[in-house]
């Protein structure tokens, strides 16, 4: 397993769930960590474990009090025009499907181990997957001149 | 608008952390331990096709012989393990041969381990064959065969070793191949000596196996030595 290319995966995944590109970077390195400490896994199981640490810890984000913001922090990275179209149609979704849409068409999962993480069948993974982008198909189509 | 078109605006959508602090994060980080198990699996996919097509050509070629010729099943089959022991010896000296020795002196695990890995994958396969095959041919007993087979192996695999160790490149490979052929002409020529492999020569067989595998431990431990020296030097 190419660690550096999963950190990527990681980090995207922490993006969508938590909106900010620093706690983002925060908690995908948090999450490497562990998985440094715990030892090596085989590659399916070391996805999964992964997935499931980052997804903690990004709820613990939540879970903690909101920090004062400083006036020098820095927005996080700025996004071309036409991806904030998509993140428009991306926010028309329901949380479920904006997360089995990244893993599937942002970070390229395979279907086991989506289905292993949100804890549906493989069929389930690839009906709603199907639904979730054509949902966003639409809104992106609705939300075109 | 069509789906695939979606999917690719949302493969380049998110953007990707910030490659500076990324690589300094993992520079941070220990290399990950490795299982030995993992090891020996990922490095017997480096042996070479011709190692195990070798090993297995030998094996299979005793079986048949065994097969054919049931009576002489023992002696014939003992005389082909040591072409199996010179396939591992082959595979050992690979590194020195192919001119590999000093990147894998300085890839993490060291040439050390990564040769003791690949043996440890070729001998257990071979292990695995040798009680197959004393399984099949046993006629008089598992433990009597195994014996057989494995005594002009780890022959074979001690002079090979002190071979490769010796006589570095393709010049040890031809001293490994001599020192096969001896080992199979001995023990072809054992079968013309009465009783060789008669159940009352038995003990004298064990006691063989013994002190081979005594010296093929020790000459094992030689040859590990020499790679820790070779780590050194570089």
């Amino acid at each position: 397993m190419d660690l550096q290319e999963q950190y990527d995966k990681l980090y995207r995944y922490c993006l969508r769930r938590l909106g900010d590109a620093a706690a983002a970077e925060d908690v995908t390195q948090e999450t490497f960590a562990r998985y440094y400490a715990a030892g090596p896994r085989e590659t399916a199981h070391a996805l999964r474990w992964l997935y499931a640490v980052a997804k903690n810890l990004c709820a613990d984000q939540f879970r903690r009090p909101a920090a004062e913001p400083l006036p020098e922090d820095l927005p996080g990275p700025a996004l071309p025009l036409e991806d904030m179209a998509l993140r428009l149609a991306l926010a028309s979704l329901t949380e479920e499907e904006q997360e089995l849409v990244l893993m599937r068409y942002v970070n390229q999962e395979p279907v086991h181990v989506i289905a292993a993480h949100l804890g549906m069948s493989r069929f389930a993974v690839y009906r709603r997957t199907a639904s979730a982008l054509e949902k966003l198909r639409r809104a992106l189509e609705e939300d075109e001149p | 608008m069509t789906k695939r078109d979606v999917e690719r605006r949302l493969a380049g959508a998110f953007p990707g952390p910030d490659r500076e602090r990324k690589r300094a994060f993992f520079r941070r980080m220990p290399a990950p331990p490795v299982r030995h198990t993992r090891m020996v699996l990922v490095q017997a996919g480096y042996v070479s096709p011709l190692t195990w097509a070798a090993s297995l050509g030998v094996f299979a070629g005793a079986m048949a012989l065994g097969r054919l010729i049931p009576a002489d099943a023992l002696w014939t089959a003992a005389a082909l393990t040591p072409f199996a022991a010179l396939a591992a010896a082959a595979e050992s000296g690979r590194s020195a041969r192919c001119a590999m020795e000093e990147l894998e002196l300085s890839s993490r695990l060291g040439l050390k381990s990564v040769v003791l890995a690949r043996m440890g994958a070729v001998g257990l396969v071979h292990l695995a064959l040798l009680a197959a095959l004393a399984a099949a041919l046993a006629d008089g007993g598992f433990f009597r065969a195994g014996v057989y087979f494995l005594t002009p192996y780890l022959l074979t695999d001690l002079l090979c070793l002190a071979a490769v160790r010796r006589v570095p490149g393709r010049e040890g490979l031809l001293v490994c191949a001599g020192a096969a052929a001896l080992t199979a002409g001995l023990a072809l020529a054992l079968h013309s000596v009465r009783g060789a492999y008669a159940p009352d020569s038995f003990r004298w067989w064990v006691l063989a196996l013994a002190v081979t595998a005594g010296l093929t431990g020790r000459e094992h431990i030689r040859t590990i030595r020499k790679l820790e020296e070779l780590s050194w030097n570089l």
